[in-house]
């Protein structure tokens, strides 16, 4: 199982929307895929029309208290099948709570989480973890989990910051605990080329190197209306495959790119 | 980046670690049939912690549900396929996290 994770310290930005949309797309071409709620909105359930339920703080935090024979296995707080070849770990605001509980851990307590999701590798051969906003423990356990990460920057000047901040926390992270998920590759998040602030993103883009520079995903109304429905851009636009109406569809043609791009780099990094 | 072929995702579709430890440690592994099971210890051992190189070879064991490991399987028993991927996960998992009893 390789894990990918998306990860971006500003909010509003995509992170849940293209680790649900993407999540899907791999799903359905037949690859077993594990998608990880790591933000305390919790909302992939929500986008996926899940009903609360099982959840990572209580993945992260059921050992602790327990002896072996007496542990819950990761699979059981699993969401089977929300969509064939999709299984769904939902987050909710409870993750907080799982930063007071780890901090008693004396030693190895990054390794939680990736320690967690390997009891699960084999039954998938992609994990996704949409990581929160927020720079904390959980987000740091996502990322040792990690081995790759995909960074989503929107237009405006506060997402590019974010983005020099994460690359300094990998970097931490290297110099701390000898392991930081490899930098699969950028991707811009809303651009709308008639605003000024996107046509500074897509400069920003090109200043970036080739290999890191994924395909973009253009403003489309219905990649935000689709969540509201419980459904993926996928399901939100059918017949995008087959449609030559690219303005109508423009939201689920650049996530289909994304993915291509995405499994391609995968295959070539990790 | 590599270059593009008709199907990105083939490659992922191909790659799957636990058949190719299964055809390692045994190339005649017939991969149909499921086992299903949980680690069980042995009832003589009390409340200790066992170093990796110590666990006993005869341990049982159950896999935790829906590994979905597929092996060979003799009657009543685990196939020798079987019971070495059992020891490579327990001694993988040793490394970081020893059993306590």
């Amino acid at each position: 199982m390789l894990t990918i994770s998306f990860a971006a310290q500003k909010g509003g930005i995509g992170k849940t929307t293209s680790a649900v949309n993407l999540a899907a797309r791999f799903a359905s071409k037949g690859i077993p895929v594990l998608l990880v709620d790591g933000d305390a909105q919790g909302q992939s359930s929500t986008f996926l029309g899940q009903q609360r339920g099982p959840n990572l703080s209580q993945v992260l935090i059921r050992h602790e208290q327990t002896v072996l024979y007496d542990f819950r296995p990761t699979r059981e707080f699993i969401i089977k099948d929300v969509r064939p070849n999709l299984d769904l770990i939902p987050g909710d605001p409870t993750i907080a709570q799982v930063e007071g509980f780890l901090n008693e851990k004396k030693f190895g307590r990054e390794r939680v989480m990736k320690r967690r999701l390997r009891e699960v590798e084999a039954d998938y051969r992609l994990c996704f973890i949409d990581i929160g906003p927020t720079v904390n423990l959980v987000s740091a356990l996502a990322l040792y989990a990690s081995d790759g990460v995909m960074i989503p920057i929107a237009p405006g000047p506060a997402p590019r910051d974010g983005v020099a901040d994460l690359l300094d926390r990998l970097d931490s992270m290297r110099r701390e605990v000898d392991h930081a998920p490899k930098l699969l590759g950028y991707f811009a998040t809303m651009l709308d080329t008639r605003e000024k602030i996107s046509k500074d993103l897509e400069r920003f883009m090109l200043s970036l190197p080739d290999d890191l520079r994924a395909p973009s995903i253009r403003k489309d109304v219905r990649v935000a209306e689709a969540p509201d429905e419980g459904k993926t851009i996928w399901e939100y636009t059918p017949g995008w495959e087959k449609s030559r109406n690219d303005a109508e569809f423009r939201g689920a043609r650049d996530y289909a790119r994304l993915a291509d791009w995405l499994a391609l780099r995968i295959q070539e990094v990790l | 980046m590599a270059k593009r072929n008709n199907d990105p995702y083939a490659g992922l579709l191909n790659r799957n670690k636990q058949s190719d430890i299964l055809k390692r440690l045994d190339p005649d592994a017939d991969v149909t049939e499921e086992v299903p099971a949980v680690l069980e210890a042995p009832k003589e051992l009390s409340a200790q912690t066992i170093p990796a190189d110590q666990v006993p070879v005869n341990f049982t064991v159950r896999m935790p549900k829906g590994l979905r490991l597929k092996a060979k399987t003799r009657a009543g028993t685990l196939g020798k396929s079987v019971q070495d991927y059992i020891q490579y996960l327990i001694e993988r998992d040793l490394q970081e996290n020893p059993i306590k009893l």
